[in-house]
């Protein structure tokens, strides 16, 4: 540790132009360092990918592909980006039925945003949709029991799964949603009611008890 | 001691580039990615110091003058790491996994060329803000009641804490330790010639 070779002793016989080298060398390492630290966490915002996904969506709202879901009642729709696309905003959860936890919180808030919307034309033009990511066990009678479990109104919230798995990982890029195995034979994933137009834009997130600023928020994008 | 740096350099570039499903299994869990693949770069790292030449040592030396430049990168790389989402990033990116690799990598060799440079008092400094800021993040991903990052459960979350307190505290053990004997080594050198 305290070996000090000849070079080092050489240095230190110059003592300015070494300070002078350091000091140089020190700049542009702070410089790449707060670059770094800054652009990472948006100029200090978010530290985590969840706050970073927030300020993201916020400052530049990401488009969400078309795609096709398959519905509790067996149909399939395109929420979004067609021609055929309602003109509706929605309010968007990913799920999947067998979750006991955090979707089951979601479509609790869900099912109060269902409770608190009316039938003036703005809130004619929200809609709920609830999409699972768990392509291989959610088949149309589960999510129609999901369904049920909350009361949806098929004309009002949809509950989905997408055709294919190549599908699922681009919405799920897309949106900046992560799932992985929680060890327990189920899922892990950042949970938040998401809000999106029709023609695809992603253009805000809400924690998921926070339903009242989520419909809020898309009424004032549905007027 | 030598061989074994170098076989810590081979096993840590083997992890990083050629075993992916060992680096796989290292990444799946917090606890390793934090506490095994990093050391373990950094050591990889410190050990590819050893083989540098005097003629390029001397030309490192004038830059990092009583060993700020590299202790600095050091300590910037191990803080930038811990941030849960630059650590996300680095699992969700390629390009942000070969930076981490090829940062901590050289952020170990830079440790050990600028602990040569380095007063002792310099060291302290350096060494016990690594170890508090290592402890520190230790202690929040422990006690924050949210899940920080995305590819990782808040019980692995938790782990990695615990993990990240312990290895503070060895690392600053270890310093004390290696200063100490160092220190012991130049007075028992020194005194003959009094």
């Amino acid at each position: 540790m305290e070996r000090r070779c000849g070079a080092d002793a050489a240095a230190l016989t110059d003592r300015p132009r070494a300070w002078l080298a350091t000091g140089a060398a020190l700049l542009v390492l702070l410089a790449i360092g707060a670059a770094a630290i800054w652009y990472t966490t948006v100029g200090l915002h978010a530290w985590t990918s969840e706050s970073l996904r927030r300020v993201r969506v916020l400052a530049q709202p990401p488009l969400l592909s078309p795609l096709p879901l398959l519905t509790q009642d067996g149909t399939v729709v395109a929420a979004w980006g067609t021609a055929d696309a309602l003109p509706r905003v929605h309010l968007v959860s990913f799920i999947y039925t067998g979750c006991l936890t955090l979707c089951l919180a979601t479509g609790n808030e869900l099912a109060q945003i269902q409770r608190e919307l009316g039938s003036d034309a703005a809130d004619a033009r929200i809609a709920l949709l609830s999409i699972s990511f768990d392509i291989a066990r959610d088949t149309p009678r589960e999510l129609q029991q999901y369904a049920r479990r909350f009361h949806a109104d098929p004309a009002r919230w949809r509950i989905a799964v997408p055709r294919d798995g190549d599908a699922l990982q681009r919405l799920l890029r897309e949106a900046g949603v992560v799932v992985i195995d929680d060890g327990l034979g189920g899922f892990a994933h950042n949970a938040a009611i998401a809000v999106v137009t029709s023609s695809g834009r992603l253009i805000g997130l809400f924690d998921y008890d926070r339903h009242r600023e989520a419909l809020a928020f898309a009424r004032a994008a549905a007027s | 001691m030598k061989r074994l740096s170098n076989v810590l350099l081979w096993i840590a570039a083997a992890l990083s580039v050629g075993v992916p499903a060992l680096r796989e299994w290292l990444e799946l869990s917090m606890a390793r990615h934090m506490l095994i693949e990093f050391p373990l770069l950094l050591a990889a790292g410190a050990a590819a110091a050893a083989s540098i030449t005097p003629r390029m040592h001397a030309r490192v030396a004038p830059f990092d003058y009583l060993g700020l430049t590299g202790l600095t990168w050091f300590s910037l790389t191990l803080a930038y790491w811990m941030i849960p989402a630059a650590l996300d990033a680095a699992l969700a990116h390629g390009a942000l996994a070969v930076t981490k690799y090829a940062s901590l990598l050289a952020a170990g060799c830079a440790l050990r060329i600028s602990l040569a440079h380095a007063p002792i008092a310099m060291q302290a400094f350096f060494i016990g803000n690594c170890v508090w800021m290592t402890a520190t993040v230790g202690l929040l991903y422990q006690e924050l009641p949210q899940q920080l990052c995305l590819f990782y459960l808040q019980d692995a979350q938790v782990r990695a804490g615990e993990g990240l307190v312990g290895v503070a505290v060895i690392g600053g053990v270890v310093w004390c330790v290696a200063a100490l004997r160092a220190n012991t080594t130049r007075h028992a050198q020194a005194t003959p010639g009094r």
